[in-house]
């Protein structure tokens, strides 16, 4: 018996721009899991997905055809290792390759993944940024954001003292 | 590429600046300049994964993320940032989230900011820097004398924590101690209360101490960990490039540089860091290392053309001693650098593969050609002698053309004699072929990285050669020479040596005798010694020679006694010999090898044992003066009977003027 044709799904993106994909592979997406759970009912319409365009999807699509077949971490795992676990910021290869894009384009599959609801690859963003953040001292940080240090020279004295809550002070 | 710079490279490799810190990579600016835009959700995500040294970087940039991260609504990104360290021990009750990460991740005073402060008391949970140390902690004689109520107080210790600086000094905290004085006055009235309050201060303090037990070894396992992370960051990085390194094909290279300069690679500056190796580091790297490998490349070609050049030159030795103990002994014969220099030599030497002429049977035609390149050596350096000789006959003859041919001739005259560039003593030929100091390995080879000077070295030797007044004809010596042979009765334009040494002819030097006491032994020569003997004389412008023969009986009395001095070991070369009948070089007494090899008793010199070809000439012998039963007459000698045997090309005419006229100085003299 032939093995059962894979289901095509289409989205489309906020600049109309559609893609047709396997269900398994836009199901790395818990949002989009979700929706199609939701729909019983086979639908030719395009799923809209207006925060998310077309360059990015491709981008998630491409780590989710890499990474499809994986489990996806269930709520009560992500919660205990969330509770007791170091996070690692190690990247596989592969992700590390992948995630080697500009600055925008990063910070657009850290949206669009935390939008779509794919935990990994929001972690690979994050771990990605975290780890450009590591090792650095404050100038350093001010530097990389892109930000201007707005402390006084007392304020910058006062603050390495100041360890409470800013509510508690 | 400048030699001194690459050999700079690879003996003394620049220090690495720090073992323990790691190179701070340039901060491209707002290469996150997008981040202070992402939802608070996402940032909250990305700083649970920073380490809390970096978060508390963080709340030092800005005032807009310092209150984001002080706030309390921020406690989980603290709390999930302490759990990325996951030997960090409890937060202590009294201490926020952000507190307890400064006193562990931050080097600043806890009471004035101070930075750089390494003293932490964990006992008291702060990290104080010495100015306010002095103010706010003291010794427990200071604190009790400073708090009254504490003076006389047993048990103080018990009460109060201690702690231990970095200095070494125990203190307790002044503040703690007036804390403590205060509750003491206000439950004085109370024993019951004061005596629970004692028993539950100790087991706080109690506590406290465990707890900071638990903080010291942290801090200690902590740098431990940091220290292997930078190793192990460190190792992958050389692994990286060692890798790269091997698939360019360096692999020998980097094995003979573990072996032998371990530390050239690894600890090059470049490449003893903590930092991962990205694509773009290492092709910013890539040439600096690629240059010192092509250095070590290039020594190791030569390590191995020297390794193979010295077994194939121990063949061409072997090879060659097996032809000279197949030849005649005193054979004169070439030397291994003389055959190692002939191209066809070199070409085998110096063959780049290393699995040709590696053993004795690839030298096979080489073996069979060896009698043909010391018959070849033979002639050439016969040649070279030759053209040192003064012309045999007269500018302008007209058989000029063949006077190569007839100096050659010459060479086995007993008159030919050649002065060496290192001794004093006449060399005449054919030792003058063997002559140790004609092979001496001269100054400048050294520096010198040709093959040539290669094969030199390595055999610390160099070819026969007449270059750089290495031989000369000796003018002197062939006067003296024309004098002891003509002593001896025969023609020095014609006499060979070979005719002088069958005559055996013995001398006396007559003048040197009168001069001696009467009783006194007189020394009698051979005709090689009186050629010596003569030198001297004429050197040091004594009165003439005037010689004597020694009469037959009086020749067999010398040649016995120098038989005797060499059998005795008095003649200087008689510890240097070589038996005749097995080849041995006899170094010992003569008289034990010949006893116990050949059950010869009284061994005889040229029957028994020779000297080497090119041992000096033997001294004087002792004739006893007078009261000796020797004939008193010499008798006549028969001159025809000792006619050269040497018959010169009839065509050739040998002039005696070319070489000095003898008769002349003699009478001059």
């Amino acid at each position: 018996m032939a093995a059962p044709a894979t289901q095509q799904i289409k989205i489309r993106c906020n600049d109309e721009k559609e893609f047709t994909v396997d269900r398994d592979v836009l199901e790395r997406s818990v949002l989009i899991k979700n929706m199609l759970e939701d729909v019983t009912e086979q639908q030719d319409a395009p799923i809209p997905l207006p925060n998310v365009s077309g360059p990015v999807m491709a981008k998630v699509l491409e780590y989710c055809t890499h990474h499809r077949g994986e489990p996806l971490p269930s709520a009560d795992t992500e919660q205990s290792q969330d509770e007791t676990r170091k996070r690692t910021t190690d990247i596989s290869e592969w992700d590390q390759k992948f995630i080697t894009v500009d600055q925008e384009m990063l910070f657009e599959i850290i949206l669009a993944a935390n939008y779509l609801d794919i935990k990994s690859l929001l972690d690979v963003g994050c771990k990605t940024v975290a780890n450009m953040i590591k090792g650095k001292t404050p100038e350093e940080i001010r530097k990389l954001f892109n930000i201007v240090n707005d402390f006084t020279p007392e304020e910058e004295a006062q603050i390495k003292k100041e360890n409470e809550w800013a509510e508690d002070r | 590429m400048n030699k001194t710079n690459k050999r700079r490279k690879l003996n003394s490799p620049q220090k690495p600046a720090s073992r323990t810190t790691t190179r701070r990579a340039p901060v491209a600016r707002g290469q996150l300049g997008m981040l202070p835009e992402m939802p608070l959700d996402v940032l909250y995500e990305i700083f649970s994964l920073l380490p809390p040294e970096s978060l508390i970087a963080l709340t030092r940039t800005t005032k807009a993320l310092r209150n984001m991260l002080m706030s309390r609504s921020a406690i989980t990104i603290w709390k999930n940032c302490l759990r990325n360290d996951p030997d960090l021990p409890p937060k202590p009750e009294n201490l926020t989230e952000p507190a307890f990460a400064n006193l562990f991740f931050s080097d600043h005073c806890s009471f004035c900011a101070a930075s750089e402060t390494k003293n932490v008391l964990w006992v008291f949970n702060v990290r104080c820097c010495n100015p306010c140390m002095k103010n706010r902690f003291a010794n427990v004689r200071a604190i009790r004398n400073k708090v009254n109520v504490l003076r006389s107080l047993n048990g103080l210790e018990s009460l109060l924590c201690l702690s231990v600086t970095n200095d070494g000094l125990q203190v307790m905290s002044f503040e703690e101690a007036h804390s403590l004085a205060e509750r003491i006055k206000s439950l004085d009235e109370d024993t019951t209360a004061l005596d629970l309050f004692y028993t539950e201060t100790k087991l706080v303090v109690k506590d406290r101490y465990q707890y900071a037990l638990v903080c010291s070894r942290y801090t200690l396992a902590r740098e431990r960990r940091d220290l292997q992370a930078l190793e192990e960051l460190r190792i992958k990085r050389r692994e990286s490039i060692y890798e790269y390194l091997t698939d360019m094909g360096y692999k020998g290279e980097l094995q003979y540089l573990s072996e032998t300069h371990s530390t050239v690679l690894s600890e090059h500056p470049s490449v003893y860091l903590a930092k991962e190796l990205t694509e773009k580091a290492w092709e910013t790297l890539r040439p600096v290392l690629v240059e010192i490998l092509e250095d070590v490349r290039e020594k190791l070609e030569k390590k191995y053309k020297k390794a193979l050049l010295k077994t194939r030159l121990s063949i061409i030795i072997d090879l060659l001693g097996d032809y000279r103990n197949s030849q005649p002994l005193n054979s004169v014969l070439p030397r291994a650098p003389d055959l190692a220099v002939l191209p066809q030599t070199m070409t085998m030497l110096f063959d780049k593969s290393r699995e040709r002429y590696i053993e004795h049977d690839h030298f096979a035609e080489f073996q069979t050609s060896i009698p043909q390149m010391c018959a070849t050596w033979r002639e050439t350096n016969d040649q070279a002698l030759a053209a040192l000789l003064p012309a045999p006959l007269p500018s302008g003859s007209s058989r000029g053309s063949r006077n190569a041919a007839a100096n050659v001739q010459h060479l086995a005259l007993a008159t030919t004699y050649f002065k060496c560039g290192d001794c004093r003593e006449p060399i005449s030929y054919p030792r003058i072929l063997v002559h140790a100091c004609t092979y001496n390995l001269r100054h400048g080879y050294r520096n010198r990285e040709d093959d040539i000077a290669l094969i030199f070295e390595k055999l610390k030797a160099e070819s026969w050669s007449t270059t750089g007044n290495r031989v000369k004809f000796y003018q002197d010596a062939q006067i003296a020479a024309s004098v002891v042979v003509s002593v001896c009765e025969f023609d020095p334009q014609t006499t060979t040596s070979a005719a002088m040494d069958e005559a055996q002819s013995w001398l006396e030097c007559t003048g040197c005798s009168v001069a001696k006491k009467s009783k006194k032994p007189k020394n009698v020569y051979t005709w090689r010694s009186a050629i010596v003997h003569e030198l001297e004389h004429r050197a040091a412008g004594n009165k003439p020679t005037s010689w004597r023969s020694l009469h037959s009986e009086e020749v067999e009395f010398v040649t016995e006694e120098l038989n005797e001095a060499y059998i005795d070991g008095k003649e200087k070369s008689s510890e240097n010999v070589t038996c005749i009948h097995c080849r041995q070089t006899v170094t010992g007494p003569l008289l034990w090898h010949y006893e116990q090899n050949h059950n010869i008793d009284s061994p005889m010199k040229d029957i028994d044992f020779c000297c080497g070809l090119d041992d000096p000439v033997s001294g004087p012998v002792d004739l006893p003066s007078s009261g000796h039963a020797l004939p008193s007459k010499a008798p006549q000698r028969n001159t025809n009977a000792r006619s050269a045997p040497f018959e010169p090309d009839s065509d050739v005419e040998i002039v005696a003027e070319g070489h000095g006229n003898v008769i002349e100085i003699l009478d001059s003299d």
